[in-house]
């Protein structure tokens, strides 16, 4: 368009150019969060048009399955919209399903009528098959049938219960199961106490569930101790670890080395041998508007790095003590419950989560280089917090549980005032997160 | 990963190419935190990527951004804390005042849709047709809007001109 001279003068005046700058990171965190449905909605609209067409390719993907059950599968993809309709009885089982979330946190929005039959596979002597089911807002249920477990995800709660790029259940014994969010990770792979390695097959289900599952039947070779499966790490395209769940203890005939104590203010915690209980320091203490108290407690290990105990950390009734060498745990790690200290991340400077319930709160861990976490919200308002000894304990308050309002991003900034890191929180419209006055349907939106 | 995720993936890409222009969109619109906003409008083209037109995403972007940008504002002129009220005017005229003062002070005395008609096609570089898209208006009414901004701008700067003729003989007006 030919401007005129007035706005070529405007154009000249022009105080910002776009820079070009890397995003891989945001590319991958933005689709790794639920996309459009609808795009998988038109596809199964053309699919019922065209139903020749889908016959053929169902086909061809039966062949290809088969061909790639018969030569060892590693990667496979479910198109969800595809998949067989659940039966009712696992139906109604989703709609009355709690997914093992911890208390306080809503009941999940499960679309239990959208529930579809993923994948049979052979594990424990017996065949167990996978259902998994869409969640309002983002997230999904899944539920292996047998002995197998299931749980449900909502895609925005990081970190803490339902964090990280995957998840892992060791509860059936002999077999690991699972799930992993479609994002950056590329391939799961476990890790043995001897060393050696093993790929993971996943079971990738497409939108509106993004996610992959597994049910890893652990070696026969790989059951005893020097040899036992040591951790599940998320691999990204170029090999590195973008997530790790340990294993618990290899025997759980013997019980962790780790005993109950009792704080100065009557909390109690379990702690390893080497905790210092007796040098235990409260380091944060306030009584947010509910009345309650919150508080985190600091205990030194002999070897170094400590344990701390909150009961804000992530919202449980049972404070955990989390235990790490040094004073940091990475936001990949899942080893809240974990005896073992956990492995520093040195690549990470800060992690912050929500504590979800009543009072909630945002936890933070940061790194000695980082002098205030600045939290951002929807609406723009802005919070500054010192950490104390490392840690962040603060209350959102009823003024930031509305929509439009919510937390979005937490910073990290160095004594100047420049940004280390920043931790953003995606998709802040999740219903089901904050507490509310009214809830729809048991859901506050 | 299945057909459908990864062409929702590669038409998302192209989608994601013009991070850059957003976020410098907002900038030039005196965001706080441009980069915030450009993540948080490309967030929600991903949610709603079959709403995003296949062949010019920035219209829709652009659309996308100014409404967070105004939610952005509306909290922070309540949240004494965060900012003062009128600060992304001031944040206009000061952006553009490293070069042109007297258009900076124009700008900012521009409603909102007269700056807002003017700047998506000097600064955006978006077509008549592309900048319509962006407000939501006919082609028609976008070029009547862009003449009348056009001509209330070069009256405010006319008028600026007298006002700096008229102080430098050092003359009171009656």
């Amino acid at each position: 368009m030919k401007l005129d001279a007035t706005l070529e003068r405007i154009r000249a005046a022009n105080p910002a150019y776009p820079v070009a700058t890397d995003n891989v990171a945001l590319f991958d965190a933005i689709v790794a969060s639920p996309g459009d449905a609808r795009l998988s909605v038109r596809r199964s609209f053309w699919r019922r048009v065209s139903a020749r067409v889908a016959l053929v390719a169902a086909v061809v993907a039966l062949a290809a399955v088969v061909t790639a059950v018969a030569f060892g599968w590693s990667q496979r993809v479910v198109d969800f919209f595809s998949s067989a309709p659940a039966p009712a009885r696992v139906v109604h089982a989703f709609a009355t399903f709690e997914g093992g979330e911890p208390s306080g946190v809503a009941v999940p929005q499960v679309e239990a009528g959208e529930a579809r039959k993923i994948v049979t596979v052979r594990f424990n002597g017996r065949l167990n098959t996978l259902y998994v089911a869409p969640m309002k807002g983002g997230g999904f249920c899944y539920a292996w049938s047998g002995r197998g477990s299931g749980g449900c995800v909502a895609a925005w709660v990081r970190p803490g219960h339902g964090a990280g790029p995957l998840g892992v259940d060791w509860s059936v014994r002999g077999v690991v199961t699972g799930w992993v969010r479609l994002g950056a990770t590329r391939t799961l792979e476990a890790r043995f106490a001897d060393g050696t390695t093993a790929t993971i097959p996943v079971i990738w289900v497409s939108a509106p569930i993004n996610a992959g599952f597994v049910a890893y039947p652990v070696p026969r070779s790989h059951r005893d101790r020097a040899h036992a499966l040591t951790s599940v790490v998320a691999l990204d395209a170029d090999g590195r670890v973008i997530g790790r769940v340990s294993a618990p203890p290899a025997s759980p005939s013997k019980p962790p080395p780790w005993a109950p104590h009792r704080l100065p203010d009557g909390t109690r915690a379990l702690f390893p041998p080497d905790a210092e209980v007796a040098k235990a320091r409260k380091i944060i203490s306030f009584r947010p508007a509910d009345g309650s108290k919150l508080y985190l407690w600091l205990v030194p290990l002999t070897r170094g790095g400590h344990c701390f105990v909150s009961n804000g950390a992530h919202g449980l009734g049972q404070p955990p003590s989390i235990c790490a060498l040094p004073r940091f745990l990475s936001p990949s790690e899942q080893t809240l419950s974990s005896p073992g200290p956990s492995t520093p991340d040195s690549s990470s400077v800060f992690l912050g989560g929500f504590a979800l319930g009543n009072p909630v709160v945002f936890f933070g861990v940061a790194k000695p280089a980082v002098a205030t976490v600045e939290l951002r919200y929807q609406n723009g308002d802005r919070e500054r917090l010192t950490p104390i000894d490392g840690f962040v304990l603060h209350e959102l308050g009823p003024a930031h549980w509305k929509r439009g309002t919510r937390l979005v991003a937490a910073v990290a900034l160095n004594r100047n005032g420049e940004t280390i890191s920043t931790e953003r929180f995606l998709n802040p419209q999740q219903p089901g997160i904050y507490p509310c006055n009214k809830p729809i349907n048991h859901i506050c939106p | 990963m299945s057909s459908a995720l990864a062409s929702a993936e590669d038409r998302f890409r192209e989608v994601f190419v013009h991070l850059p222009e957003v976020v410098a969109y907002a900038r030039r619109r005196g965001s706080r935190d441009p980069e915030a906003i450009g993540a948080e409008a490309l967030t929600v083209a991903w949610r709603k990527l079959a709403d995003v037109p296949t062949d010019d995403p920035r219209p829709w972007l652009y659309a996308t951004a100014r409404n967070l940008i105004r939610a952005e504002r509306r909290k922070a002129s309540q949240v004494q804390t965060v900012g003062q009220p009128g600060a992304q005017v001031a944040e206009i005229e000061a952006g553009v005042g490293v070069l042109d003062a007297e258009l900076g002070r124009a700008l900012a005395a521009l409603s909102e849709r007269d700056r807002e008609v003017l700047l998506l096609v000097a600064w955006e570089d978006l077509s008549p047709a592309l900048a319509a898209r962006a407000l939501g208006v006919t082609q028609a009414a976008f070029r009547v809007r862009l003449h009348r901004s056009r001509r209330r701008l070069r009256r405010l700067l006319e008028a600026d001109a007298t006002a700096a003729a008229v102080a430098s003989l050092g003359v009171k007006e009656l």
